[in-house]
């Protein structure tokens, strides 16, 4: 269990990144939504030990992230958002070198245990290829690897699948749904598909702070049979922005098309449609977005 | 130019040559401020404006490289050639500033030390526009243009920031070399055409310069000054040129390398291992210690920059080695005692710069490849990834030394010459040059942890190697090995003695300077980087929080052991020895001239015979001396009272008996500190009359010392009984 109590940081330029953050995680898949520059990528940071807060608290099982990093260190597991390789090592050498730091003694297993790793992220084959030539999505599958090893308890997962083509993300989404039976893992997301077929539970983060937090579908009901569509011209956009609560403004077919939330039935030539997560997000954080 | 380290290399560079130019003393009639004075503090500023050309006009396209901006700049409609103008000029507008900052700070330095009454720096002469803007134009400029477009094109072509170091030392080293050329008569025309800075150039020009020419000459182009400059401006030129036409921007941004594309076909079986064990003991983190230290140090000596590197230290060694292992031009027998003093003159500095160099590449390695963001989350201690970078780099210094003998024996071997000695490579190099590459590897690693920026840290490291002993010795004319960093007492390595008794005093103070970078070292960690910091102030608050009880307690341990080893130096240095600062012996002696000068001219006795019994006890280092005399009174006046002064170098001489004509005097005036004596005769010595004198002397040395204690023990002995 993942408590985070009252945690807040300003940057020195003045920007506050996390303002009164409140959660309980528990064991599972939770997803962290919320849009570029919300905070999510501090939080994710601030859990994984790389960060200092302000003020609050941060503890998972019985551990005080803040006073005994060393300690959360043993059992997390984090793939950053962005990272760097050593560019001429191996993927198998990389990794082997990571398990002996993550405790991994004696040879002979922590050899069979990389592989075994390698094989579960689909690198098997390219365990011998310099991580420098690796593509993107293999990186990625390095990174969470690396973020394995150990099976740790508390894993972070910060925008993994930004970056990466259709096709990659589905294995990117398959590997990651093995995880989470027995550790809590938070997967830090502003792409809403992510959390749809992953989560179990999630919270909508924006801005600093947890605007809402739930079971995703759960939240996607609230908004049933409250959200309506209809095709306009985009120059009527800003006229029903300021007469609707528009949710989102979109193309479809080559056509313009806005979503709005209303709580009865806003009139001519809306229809309901069938509101899902995204609908609810864009809700949650309360602009209006050109998709 | 809104980096602020920008501003900060403005300012050194008014700074530096400020600081030359009120320090600038003249001992001869040439003006403190003559044209060549300017020449040589504008010419040397150029050789130390090395770091900031590199910084300023290496760094933007490697940046652009590094940042990705290069890709979007490229899609923009300016085409390659005015990428280049605009980048390389940009960069030089920036140079020139520098330049300009140099020039205002020498003009300044020097009217501050006109104004400052001090007569013995020598006269001033009235300010000279054309003195500093010909040396900004000829030195300043030209150097600039040269490095600006060797840098520019370096980072260029090859994108890699350890070229930019090759680079510079390649040309501090032709600077080197050019100086060594210049002094001797069979080589000094070679000087002008490897001296890229154009000041052993000049040196060569003023070499035989009187003062009144020195005085009133401006720096020209003619002779063979002119030839280096036009020489080196248009290397300069060809290289700009070069890169101008030869960049594109596809080049630039296409990597050469090959992708491997290695795939292993090779069929997957699982293991079966279902369970793993996951140790976190002290042992395994020992462990991890070495193989991270291992790493990292495979990581540094595999780097092709670092082979290149030390290929051109071997070179140097050994050049230098064949260049003073003459006397007046004849080659001497490859000694090893030789070998081991003149490797290491050529070694160590270069020793010294790679150290420093790697020092901070390994500080900052992590950040600039961007690892540091998984590293840092893993669980590894703070004080593993501190102390394994440093674990590291002392095996780079260890290889070092060892190359440093490696190079001795392959001379030696080169020149036919088979006894090698280990014993005393051994011990000379790592008694003596080991312990300076700690002590400044570990400086260096302090300074680049609490700095951010490379190149000011490099700077920085430098400063405090190459400045202090410069400010220790000429601002505050001190020798004291205590204060000057690195510093250790004389030693003189001899056949007879081998190393002799110096190891001692050497021994003590290398543990003092190791402990002094033990303390920073300690220090470092409680700032060392982890993760991700916002602020100064953040940093501060989280050393704070690593202060726990075991740091606390191993800092206080170096502090501890710091302070006794440097008190129990001080009690050798000073105490049981002698050891002043510069202006003591001249204020003694003038004082003394004060004092005893009444005495110069009356008449003085005179030695007719002598017979001289001395015991050297060369274990116990010590000398007792006799001298029977037989002296006579040449002058018609009586003589009635005798003065001896003692010159031999050892301070603790004593003068322990006086015997004259059979009877025993002690002297009625003692100055122990000019070390003058002057005894009254029981009845006066008449004109012409002889009598026998008997002087005891004893010598002993306790300790260790700053001076060497040289062996014309003898030549001393004799002459001892000073104006007699």
């Amino acid at each position: 269990m993942l408590s985070i109590t009252e945690l807040n940081k300003t940057y020195p330029n003045g920007t506050q990144a996390l303002n009164n953050v409140n959660l309980e995680i528990g064991k599972g898949m939770f997803g962290l939504l919320g849009p570029n520059g919300a905070g999510k990528s501090t939080l994710m940071r601030t859990i994984a030990t790389l960060q200092n807060a302000d003020s609050g608290s941060i503890v998972f099982d019985g551990i005080d992230v803040f006073a005994a990093p060393d300690e959360l260190r043993k059992v997390l597991g984090y793939l950053p958002q962005d990272f760097g390789v050593y560019p001429k090592v191996s993927a198998e050498m990389m990794l082997n070198h990571i398990a002996k730091i993550k405790g991994i003694q004696g040879k002979g297993d922590r050899a069979s245990y990389v592989s075994d790793l390698l094989n579960k992220v689909n690198l098997y084959k390219f365990r011998k290829r310099n991580l420098g030539d690796y593509s993107g999505g293999m990186r990625q599958r390095f990174g969470i690897a690396q973020a394995l090893i150990g099976n740790p308890k508390l894993i972070i997962v910060d925008e993994p699948t930004a970056g990466l083509d259709p096709l990659e993300r589905n294995r990117f989404h398959n590997l990651l749904s093995e995880l989470g039976e027995d550790a809590v893992v938070i997967l830090s997301t502003h792409i809403v598909d992510d959390v749809v077929n992953l989560c179990t539970n999630m919270a909508v983060f924006n801005e600093g702070s947890v605007v809402v937090q739930g079971h995703p579908q759960e939240l996607s009901n609230t908004l049933n049979g409250k959200v309506y569509r209809k095709n306009i011209s985009k120059e009527e956009t800003e006229k029903y922005q300021s007469e609707y609560t528009v949710l989102s403004t979109y193309l479809r077919s080559g056509n313009f098309n806005v979503n709005v939330y209303s709580d009865t039935h806003p009139g001519e030539g809306f229809e309901p449609v069938n509101n899902d997560l995204e609908d609810f997000y864009f809700y949650s954080i309360n602009q209006p977005q050109t998709v | 130019m809104r980096r602020p380290a920008t501003y900060i290399y403005i300012f050194l560079m008014l700074l530096i040559p400020l600081l030359l130019a009120v320090f600038e003393k003249s001992v001869t009639a040439q003006f403190t401020n003559s044209p060549n004075a300017i020449v040589g503090i504008l010419g040397g500023m150029s050789v130390l404006s090395l770091f900031f050309y590199a910084a300023v006009m290496g760094v933007p396209v490697f940046r652009d490289e590094e940042h990705g901006t290069a890709q979007t700049y490229f899609t923009f409609p300016v085409s390659e050639k005015n990428y280049i103008l605009g980048r390389f000029f940009g960069s030089f507008t920036i140079v020139t500033f520098m330049n300009l900052a140099a020039v205002l700070g020498a003009i300044i330095g020097f009217q501050i030390g006109g104004f400052l009454d001090r007569p013995d720096y020598g006269t001033y002469t009235d300010f000279n526009f054309w003195s500093y803007f010909l040396s900004f134009v000829y030195l300043l400029t030209f150097n600039a243009f040269f490095i600006g477009s060797l840098f520019f094109s370096l980072m260029t072509f090859f994108k890699r920031m350890p070229i930019l170091y090759l680079g510079g030392i390649v040309i501090l080293l032709a600077t080197i070399v050019s100086g060594q050329l210049v002094s001797k008569l069979d080589t000094e025309w070679l000087s002008i055409y490897v001296d890229p800075f154009g000041e052993n150039a000049h040196g060569y020009l003023t070499k035989y310069s009187s003062i009144s020419e020195l005085n009133t000459m401006q720096l020209s182009l003619t002779g063979k000054f002119l030839v280096n400059r036009l020489l080196w401006l248009g290397i300069g030129i060809a290289i700009f040129l070069f890169t101008f036409f030869k960049f594109s921007y596809k080049g630039f941004l296409v990597s050469k390398k090959k992708k491997n594309t290695k795939e292993d076909n090779e069929v997957f079986e699982p293991s079966g291992l279902t369970t793993i064990v996951q140790s976190f003991s002290k042992k395994a983190q020992r462990e991890n210690l070495w193989s991270l230290g291992k790493i990292e140090f495979l990581s540094i000596v595999k780097e092709s920059v670092f082979l290149v590197l030390i290929v051109i230290g071997i070179l140097i060694a050994g050049f230098v080695a064949y260049q003073s292992n003459q006397i007046y031009g004849t080659p001497s027998l490859p000694l090893t005692r030789y070998m081991v003093v003149q490797i290491a003159g050529g070694i160590s500095l270069f020793s010294i710069i790679i150290l420093i160099i790697y020092a901070g590449e390994a500080v900052h390695r992590t950040r600039k490849n961007k690892t540091f963001e998984f590293y840092d989350a893993l669980p590894v201690s703070n004080s593993t990834l501190y102390l394994f970078k440093i674990i590291a780099l002392v095996g780079v210094a260890v290889v070092l030394t060892l190359l440093g003998i490696l190079v001795g024996i392959l001379y030696q071997t080169g020149n036919g010459y088979f006894n090698y000695e280990p014993g005393m490579y051994f011990t000379y190099n790592f008694a003596k040059i080991f312990p300076s590459y700690v002590a400044t590897l570990l400086l260096a690693f302090f300074i680049h942890v609490l700095v951010n920026n490379k190149f000011l840290g490099h700077f920085i490291v430098v400063a405090i190697y190459l400045g202090v002993p410069l400010v220790m010795t000429l601002a505050f004319k001190t020798t004291n090995p205590l204060l000057v960093f690195g510093g250790v007492p004389g030693s003189f390595l001899s056949d007879l003695n081998g190393f002799g008794h110096y190891l001692t005093g050497e021994f003590w103070l290398n543990l003092y300077w190791i402990l002094f970078t033990c303390i920073l070292a300690a220090l470092g960690k409680i700032f060392w980087n982890r993760g991700f910091f916002s602020s100064a102030k953040e940093r501060l608050k989280l050393a704070r929080q690593r202060l726990t009880g075991k740091t606390i307690a191993y800092t206080l341990f170096f502090v501890f052991a710091f302070i006794s080893v440097g008190g129990y130096s001080f009690y050798n240095l000073k105490v049981l020895n002698q050891l002043e600062d510069g202006d003591y012996s001249d204020k003694l002696s003038a004082d003394a001239e004060k004092a005893y000068g009444k005495y110069m001219d009356k008449p003085h006795i005179q030695v007719i015979d002598l017979k001289a019994n001395i015991d050297i006890y060369p274990a116990e280092r010590k000398v007792d001396a006799q001298g029977i005399f037989k002296v006579v009174n040449p002058s018609e006046q009586p003589i009635d009272t005798v003065l001896m002064e003692i010159k031999f170098p050892i301070s603790d001489t004593k003068i322990d008996k006086v015997i004259y004509n059979g009877k025993e005097i002690t002297p009625f005036l003692s100055d122990t500190l000019y070390r003058l004596f002057i005894y009254k005769l029981p009845e006066a010595l008449q004109p012409k009359d002889t009598a026998d004198l008997v002087i005891e002397t004893k010598v002993r040395t306790h300790g260790f010392a700053m001076d060497t204690e040289t062996g014309d023990i003898l030549l001393r002995q004799a002459r001892h009984p000073g104006r007699i």
